[in-house]
Formats: structure tokens, C-alpha cells, sequence
């Protein structure tokens, strides 16, 4: 790979360590939602952590027609309005946003990406940026394969050069299926290479999401009975318990599977399922996790309705409030088949795991928004305790929970104070807040400082996403030829259809209350 | 805070916390990080020391012990006060403990002996020795040997090479049980960060082979020998870009004599061979570096600002808890001739 190489021997042993080389950020979609609401305040908490460059700049582009003063104010706006964002300070501010420009234009019209080139040519002069640029696409995917193909050709993502760098981030979804996912890696590597390009899943980024390979590959206490030998079954949860806010043209394209499980969902499993990496870097980290999605037993198609279940919303109570059902949102058709939920019962196929289920469900109007990963352990093979007439205590139960309340629980049995023998199931629970405070970057922060560092690990690979996809495709397609489903078929505040208790129920298990 | 017996400290904070949890309906559970042993020799700086030392239990689970002695306290007994607290009450908020003990100046192995038993169980301890040079301190000697980790504050040593004398003593004897971090060189942090800021610029760093002349100047208010916080400045410099080795004059600026004695105010790298130089000026209101560039013809190239707010006490101290292991650099630096 092509990076510029600095000799800065003052860096070493700093705080800031790593600390970026110089580089312009090129913003595609510089006028839209997510630059507004993750983008602009990330780049801000970076300048105030003194984390970016010194010769740094960037440049917003899209249709809307804006002044580099508009999009500066935007910036301004943008901060004031964060709550990502943890100290405001107007010099760090007013210095950021002077090395904050605009430029107009179409994503398919060669000019516009001329009047770019021009634009990111001078601005590499003056702010001696070494020809180092990242573009971040915060577009519709549509127009991912578009952006790279204008950048090619208007020559803003030359070959590699021994001195700067070119890298692309692209944000999810990366694809609605297996088949358009491989056509826009295609795209995409037709102008860049796999090393350019930095496809974004921001739960990646979140400190309890790498919390959970500190907890695996730094302690050795948990690794010896992390398999099935040892483990009953996995739990993953991804509850929303909010609608879909208005973005009803968006979820009816989507629906809870191309939204949270084909990527988030499957994040989870990958890192709890993965063999321990030779290393962290962003080859033997990234093979690992991908390894344990392709050992996962493909579903097939006429095996849909034994491991995977889908369900919608109807009208009910969240948090003491009457909530519409899915079908009356804004936007959304009155006989839709979206699905708002979605279990599945997933078999990985290796040495570790065999027999072990993982079972994963996300919904949107559940009881309350709660993101953790549960490691249900086996019942003890033989309890000592027989004159006692003990019952057998639960399983222990290992939480790792990723939002809200950060932290790891562990539950065993602890015999209950007094003269006979009753075991009672007690929490150990570690707080991350209570430990660490809750300064914690943005997941957006940390994944733009990594691709400025050239760091791909906690980014997807091509191969990463196409074995994800290729796993849920067959649900996908088998629940839109199976058209006929008795939605909604769970009332928003509830956990989920009754199907999804029948899952587990089959294999003698209940999801946990959460 | 509630006086309490040293041999009933443990139980008393238990039920404090017990106390607590019922009123506000909490769990009987806290985390706990690290214990901190701070050092407190003016009984005059006593509000000063608990204040930092509060500021820092609400960034981090810890308990806290401070010490302090006087001349005409008991010399046969130490006295203690405890106080429980959280950052806010709601669930998951930071919580700590604070333990005041307070004995006779002159027999401070009651004090240590105190200590050692109301360390938490299998945490890193830190000691804060806020506190003049340790040197043939009985107290220091008998804490330094529980600690994984001494704090001090070189400018506290009389400053000037002395204290760097002191520092790299220290440093020796500690190997390889406890690591040693000094306050007045965090405050360099911000000078450091700026010079390395400076050449991560392709062009700035292209010019540093050809840098080889170092000037620091301090404030200062008279003649006075170097302060320990430019000779650290200028050990960093050389242990990173060694033609500066011996090429460095360190020299008070009269016109700073308005800011506190021994603070960088300019650091200027130059050349023997060409005009090239980086030069970084401290401003006041707001305060910053502001550096500039020149290139090996003297045409300017380049010029930044970073704001250079000074940090607390309790601040300087928490970087040095956040930071793992040794740090390595200041060894270099102390190293540096």
C-alpha cells in the first residue's frame, strides 16, 4: 500500500501517538442527515482531542448549493446541536472551520468532480496536505459505484504513488443483497483496491463493542470455557424500542434484517464467535471474524420456517405511551409485509461451536432499547445437594451488555443465609460507567481516526460482507415470495411474535427478560 | 467526613456504603480502581490537596488516603476520617472513598503502618508524594515500598538541575518495582505535542535533518539555573533528534517575569547549515502556542496555533493514573545529558 512515509521522531511515545499525517476529508453528501448529526461533530471532537493533522482540511460536496460559508455554519450548528460532542470551545472551532470548504455539484456529471479535483488540488497546496485523501461517501448506496467512477476518471484516485494515500470510506447499507453487494465491490474495485477502501459499520466503533475482545482475549479465565463443551447457547439482542421515526420510505426498503442483522447482529456473533486472531492487525483480525460467518450453517430456502422468524408492529404501549403500529407510519404501505422483527436460530458449523445455537433477534417497538450478548453456560452435571432437595440451579449466564448501562454481568448460584441448603441465582455485575466514567468517542470518531491512520481493522472486507449477505439472502428472498403473513403480528411494547418463543421453545429454552 | 478509629476504617465505610445504598435505593456494590496515597507535608495546603484529590474520585473509582502530620499531633496514635461519595446518584455513577489519617511528624511508621493495612486487596496503589525532595524520608522510604506507582512534583524540589538530580535517584530506585511520574513534566505535554504537531507536516519535516540548534527560554523573574521543566523540555528534544545533543542554550526570558517561574515561554530550533527554522511562542489571552515554519532559504512556510490551557493539579494527576506502565520517554529525558 502507498503511504506517505513520515519521519516525525518526535511522535514517538506521545499521547497522540499515531497521530494522523496530513490529509484532506472529501465529504460526498456533505448537506445530508448523517454528516450533520455524526459526521461534523465526530471531525469537531477530533480537533478538540488534538487528534487530527495539523495540515488538514475538508471539503463538503453535494447538490445542495452552499457557500463555504454555509457549510461552516453548518459545522458550527452541527456542534452546537451534538450531544456527542464533550467540550465546546470556540477557538478550536473557529480553527477547524476556516479549513472547511464547499463545492456544489452532481455525483454523475464529469464536471463537477472537475470542479472538485480543482478544488482539492489547491487546497492540497495550500495546506500542504500531500496529495493524502480520504472520500467519505454519506450518500444513498446508489450512488457509491457513480462516486468512484467520476473520482477515477477525473484522476483523483491515481494509481498508487509512493507518497500519499487515496482511501474510501462507504457507509452501510453496503448493498440490499448478496448479488448487489458483489456487483458494487465489482464497482468499487474496478477504480480502488481492497486496501483503499473502509466500509463502515459503525457499531465496530463502539468501546463495548471492542470491549467484548478485551474480555475474551485479554483475561484467561473465560477463554478455557468459551465452546461447547462448556456453553448451552448464545443470546444476541438488538431492541429498539423506538418506531422507525419517520423514515418510513427508508425501513419499507429495508426492513429489521438489511438493517440491524445482516450487519450489526452479525458483527456481534463474529467477535463472540471468532477464533483468537495470531494478531490485531486488520489482515488476521479481519480472516477470523470473517471465518466464523462462513462456518455458519447456510439456511435454506425451504428451511426458512424452522430457523428464522419475522414479525411487524401493530399499535400498543411503549414506556406509558399509545404507539401507532408500523402500518400507519408516515410512508408505509397499508398492507405492508416489512418486517420490524426478525429471530433467528443459527448453527455455527466448527470445532468450537457444534451443537451450540445462537440465537439472534432485533426488532423495532420492543419494551425497551437494549443492546447485550448473553452467554447462557450448561447446567451443572451433578449436584451434590440431594438430601437438601435443592433444585437444580440455572445455568451460569455471562452478559455482555453493549447499550445501555455498558458492562458485564455474571450470574452464578450463591446459597441463600440460613440453616438449610437453598442455592438462589445472584448477578456480579461490572458497571463501565462506574469504572471508566462516560467520555467515551463516538464510534464515528475512532473509525475516521483509524482510516486516517490507515487502519482497516474494525472495517468490514468485501469477503466479510458477501458471507454475510449470502446468509441471510435465502430468509430474504423466501419471505418475499411468502407473501401471505399474518402481520402485525406483535404489539409494539411486546418482545417479539409468539413465533419467536416457539423457536426456542423447540429446544426446551426461553429468551431471556431482559 | 466522620472521625473514626484506624483499626475500624473498613467497617466503618462499609456501612457507609450499606447507609447509602439503602437511602437511595442502590446496590451494596462499588467498584474500585486503585488506592491513592497522597502526601500532604503543608498542613496549610490540606483543602487544597482533598480538592484535587476529590476532583479525581469522580473521574475515577478509587480510594483515596490522604496523609498528613504535625509536630504537636498524639505520637502514639493516628487518627482517621472517612467520607463516602458519587459523581451524581444515580445508578452507575463513579463512587470513592476518602480516608484522612493524621499523625505525629515524628513517628511516621505509625502512619505508614496505618496505610498498609487499609490498601484495597490486589489494586495498583499511587503514591502522591506532593511534597519536597524525598531523600532519606523515613515516611517516603516505608509508602514508595507499597506503591506500583510514585507521583511527584519536581518543581516542589527546589527546581533547576538539582531536582532533575533528585528525579533520576528516584527513578533508579524504583527500578523495577514501581514506575516514577513527575507532574512538572506532564506540564510539558503541550510543548510536546505542538513540536511534534509542527513536523508532521511533510514539508516542516523535511527540513529537520538540518535542524541542530535548540534555544529554550523560561520565565523567570531573575538569574536563577535552568528550571527543571526546560531542562526536561530540552532532554526530550535531544533523546528524539540527537544533533541537538549539546547544542542547546536554555535562558530565563525577563519580559515573561508576569508568569509563574520556570514555564516554557519559547522554544526555537534552528540550523547551523541553512536558514531553515521552527520557532513556538507562547501567547497570552488566549493562551497558545502559536509556531512558525521557515524553510532552508528563511522564506516562511508555515504557522499554527493550539491553545495551551494550563491543567490543574488534579488534572496533571490524572494523566499520570490514565497513563500504563513506564513512561519510557521521560526516562529518556531525565537520561538525556
Amino acid at each position: 500500500m502507498a503511504t506517505a512515509e513520515l519521519v516525525n521522531p518526535f511522535r514517538e511515545g506521545l499521547r497522540l501517538e499515531g497521530a494522523t499525517h496530513p490529509c484532506q476529508l472529501i465529504i460526498f453528501g456533505a448537506s445530508g442527515d448523517l454528516t450533520k448529526r455524526k459526521l461534523l461533530p465526530a471531525i469537531y471532537n477530533l480537533a478538540q482531542a488534538a487528534l487530527l493533522p495539523s495540515s488538514f482540511a475538508v471539503i463538503g460536496f453535494a447538490r445542495a448549493q452552499m457557500s463555504d460559508q454555509q457549510f461552516r455554519d453548518l459545522l458550527r450548528e452541527a456542534v452546537a446541536a451534538s450531544d456527542e460532542v464533550r467540550v465546546r470551545d470556540e477557538a478550536i472551532l473557529s480553527n477547524l472551520a476556516e479549513r472547511f470548504y464547499y463545492v456544489s455539484g452532481d455525483f454523475h456529471e464529469p464536471a463537477s468532480f472537475k470542479t472538485l479535483k480543482t478544488h482539492v488540488e489547491e487546497l492540497d497546496q495550500r495546506y500542504g496536505t500531500g496529495g493524502n485523501r480520504i472520500f467519505y461517501t454519506a450518500t444513498p448506496a446508489s450512488l457509491y459505484g457513480s462516486i468512484a467512477q467520476q473520482l477515477h476518471d477525473c484522476g483523483l484516485t491515481p494509481a498508487a504513488q509512493a507518497n500519499s494515500f487515496v482511501r474510501i470510506i462507504v457507509e452501510k447499507p453496503f448493498g440490499r443483497d448478496l448479488a448487489s453487494a458483489k456487483t458494487l465491490n465489482a464497482e468499487l474495485l474496478t477504480y480502488l483496491r481492497e486496501d483503499q477502501i473502509y466500509r463502515i459499520d459503525h457499531y465496530l466503533g463502539k468501546e463495548t463493542v471492542q470491549n467484548i475482545l478485551a474480555l475474551r482475549f485479554a483475561n484467561t479465565i473465560f477463554e478455557p470455557i468459551w465452546n461447547r463443551r462448556y456453553v448451552d447457547s448464545v443470546q444476541i439482542t438488538v431492541a429498539e424500542s423506538l418506531g422507525i421515526e419517520g423514515r418510513g420510505n427508508f425501513y419499507e426498503e429495508t426492513g429489521v434484517v438489511r438493517d440491524v442483522i445482516q450487519n450489526h447482529a452479525l458483527q456481534l456473533l463474529s467477535l463472540v464467535g471468532m477464533e483468537p486472531p495470531t494478531t490485531f492487525d486488520a489482515r488476521d483480525f479481519r480472516d477470523e471474524k470473517i471465518r466464523v460467518v462462513e462456518a455458519i450453517h447456510p439456511i435454506a430456502y425451504d428451511q426458512v420456517e424452522t430457523y428464522a422468524v419475522r414479525g411487524q408492529y401493530g399499535p400498543g404501549f411503549v414506556a406509558g405511551q399509545r404507539v401507532p403500529g408500523y402500518r400507519e407510519e408516515p410512508n408505509v404501505a397499508r398492507d405492508s409485509i416489512t418486517s420490524t422483527y426478525a429471530a433467528f436460530k443459527l448453527m455455527v458449523d466448527n470445532w468450537r461451536w457444534a451443537g451450540v445455537p445462537f440465537y439472534v433477534r432485533s426488532g423495532k417497538r420492543l419494551p425497551k432499547r437494549v443492546t447485550e450478548i448473553a452467554i447462557q453456560f450448561k447446567e451443572v452435571p451433578h449436584l451434590p445437594f440431594r438430601k437438601s432437595q435443592v433444585e437444580m440451579p440455572e445455568g451460569n449466564v455471562l452478559a455482555l451488555r453493549i447499550q445501555p448501562d455498558e458492562g458485564v454481568t455474571l450470574k452464578f448460584g450463591a446459597k441463600v443465609p440460613g440453616p438449610i441448603m437453598r442455592i438462589r441465582s445472584v448477578a456480579m455485575d461490572f458497571d463501565y460507567g462506574a469504572t471508566f466514567g462516560s467520555e467515551d468517542a463516538s464510534p464515528y470518531e475512532r473509525l475516521i481516526l483509524d482510516c486516517m491512520k490507515g487502519d482497516q481493522t474494525l472495517f468490514d472486507r468485501a469477503d466479510g460482507v458477501e458471507a454475510a449477505w449470502a446468509l441471510v439472502d435465502p430468509v430474504l428472498h423466501y419471505w418475499e415470495e411468502h407473501r401471505n403473513v399474518n402481520f402485525p403480528n406483535y404489539a409494539a411494547g411486546t418482545w417479539g411474535p409468539p413465533e419467536a418463543d416457539a423457536l426456542l421453545a423447540r429446544d426446551g429454552k426461553s429468551w431471556r427478560r431482559l | 467526613m466522620t472521625p473514626v478509629a484506624v483499626s475500624q476504617v473498613e467497617d466503618a465505610l462499609t456501612k457507609a456504603w450499606h447507609d447509602a445504598a439503602r437511602k437511595q435505593d442502590l446496590p451494596h456494590t462499588h467498584t474500585c480502581s486503585l488506592t491513592l496515597v497522597a502526601w500532604v507535608d503543608d498542613q496549610s495546603d490540606g483543602e487544597g490537596v482533598l480538592h484535587a484529590v476529590s476532583e479525581l474520585a469522580a473521574k475515577h473509582p478509587i480510594r483515596a488516603i490522604v496523609l498528613s502530620a504535625a509536630e504537636t499531633a498524639p505520637d502514639d496514635t493516628v487518627s482517621a476520617r472517612i467520607s463516602i461519595g458519587c459523581d451524581d446518584e444515580s445508578a452507575g455513577a463513579i463512587c470513592s472513598e476518602e480516608i484522612v489519617l493524621s499523625g505525629n511528624s515524628h513517628t511516621p511508621e505509625l502512619l505508614a503502618s496505618a496505610v498498609r493495612g487499609l490498601l484495597v486487596p490486589d489494586l495498583p496503589v499511587y503514591l502522591w508524594w506532593r511534597s519536597g525532595s524525598p531523600s532519606g524520608n523515613v515516611l517516603f522510604s516505608e509508602l514508595s515500598k507499597l506503591a506500583d506507582r510514585v507521583v511527584v512534583d519536581s518543581i516542589r524540589f527546589g527546581d533547576g538541575a538539582a531536582a532533575l538530580d533528585t528525579l533520576r535517584r528516584l527513578v533508579q530506585r524504583a527500578k523495577p518495582y514501581a514506575s516514577v511520574r513527575d507532574l512538572n513534566w506532564q506540564r510539558t505535554e503541550p510543548w510536546r505535542n505542538a513540536v511534534a504537531a509542527c513536523f508532521d507536516d511533510l514539508a516542516i519535516a523535511a527540513i529537520l535533518p538540518a535542524l541542530n540548534r535548540c534555544s529554550i527560554t523560561y520565565a523567570s523573574s531573575d538569574h536563577s539555573s535552568a528550571s527543571a521543566r526546560s531542562l526536561l523540555m530540552y532532554g526530550w528534544l535531544a533523546s528524539h533528534h540527537p544533533p541537538l545533543r549539546g547544542h542547546v542554550k536554555i535562558a530565563p526570558g525577563k519580559h515573561w517575569a508576569d508568569i509563574a517561574h520556570g514555564r516554557i515561554v519559547a522554544i526555537t530550533l534552528t540550523s547551523s547549515t541553512c536558514k531553515g527554522s521552527v520557532m513556538l511562542v507562547r501567547e497570552q489571552s488566549p493562551t497558545a502556542i502559536v509556531a512558525e515554519a521557515h524553510g532552508r532559504d528563511g522564506n516562511a512556510l508555515k504557522r499554527w496555533r493550539w491553545p495551551a490551557l494550563s491543567m490543574s493539579e488534579a488534572q496533571l494527576l490524572d494523566r499520570c493514573i490514565d497513563a500504563l506502565g513506564r513512561d519510557a520517554m521521560f526516562e529518556l529525558a531525565l537520561s538525556a545529558d
